[in-house]
């Protein structure tokens, strides 16, 4: 199973992972959160994203998260995108998260496939109809 | 492959806790099941393709079921719909 972290400005990871334990009725394994404040010590984040990637990695990758690209979390973790265990994508959304969490079971490029997919397919503008 | 129609009675409709439970009892057996309103069809077993069907109440819906255990699933499934998904009213 592979293990999925979300990095994120301030509280959002924890209520997205909130939210998806909500959802699909259980709270869910193998997924963690790290806040990034405006006085989080960069070093000392680093150190946290490292110890959630062993915590994580049982042996199928690490799926991390993030919300804007371009802003300090996606900047920190753009080091760790040359690691094979590791897929880094941004724009986190509610559906892109539920689909990670319900179809890791294969690999880490298949589920960083289904990740983006989702995300592009939950923005819909709707009609009246 | 059986199929049936069945009605969504449940206040909120197929939202995301209830899709969460359909796709939950779906994934309980090897049958291909699929739901189809307004001719999309779509995978029982995958939660984001069930809310892409914005089910609500008083709308109604088609279960497909195929395989060795299709039976008991079909049996369960409108179970689940006609029991509110859980949820009371």
């Amino acid at each position: 199973m592979i293990g999925i972290l979300l990095v994120t400005h301030s509280e959002i990871g924890k209520s997205f992972i909130d939210c998806a334990a909500h959802i699909l009725g259980k709270s869910i394994t193998l997924l963690e959160c790290i806040p990034i404040e405006p006085k989080t010590d960069l070093n000392e984040c680093k150190k946290f994203i490292e110890i959630e990637i062993k915590n994580l990695d049982i042996g199928s990758g690490v799926l991390i998260i993030t919300d804007i690209y371009g802003a300090t979390p996606s900047n920190i973790l753009k080091q760790y995108t040359t690691q094979s265990n590791i897929e880094v994508v941004t724009g986190l959304n509610l559906p892109m998260l539920i689909q990670a969490i319900t179809n890791r079971d294969g690999t880490l490029s298949h589920v960083t496939n289904i990740c983006m997919q989702s995300a592009e397919d939950g923005i819909i503008k709707m009609d009246s109809k | 492959m059986i199929q049936k129609k069945v009605k969504i009675i449940n206040k909120l409709g197929l939202h995301a806790r209830a899709s969460g439970k359909l796709t939950q009892l779906a994934s309980l057996f090897s049958s291909e099941i699929f739901i189809i309103k307004n001719n999309k069809r779509v995978n029982a077993k995958n939660i984001m393709d069930i809310l892409m069907l914005a089910a609500s109440m008083g709308s109604e819906v088609e279960i497909q079921v195929s395989g060795s255990d299709e039976n008991e699933a079909i049996k369960q499934i409108e179970k689940l719909f006609k029991n509110y998904f859980g949820e009371g009213e």
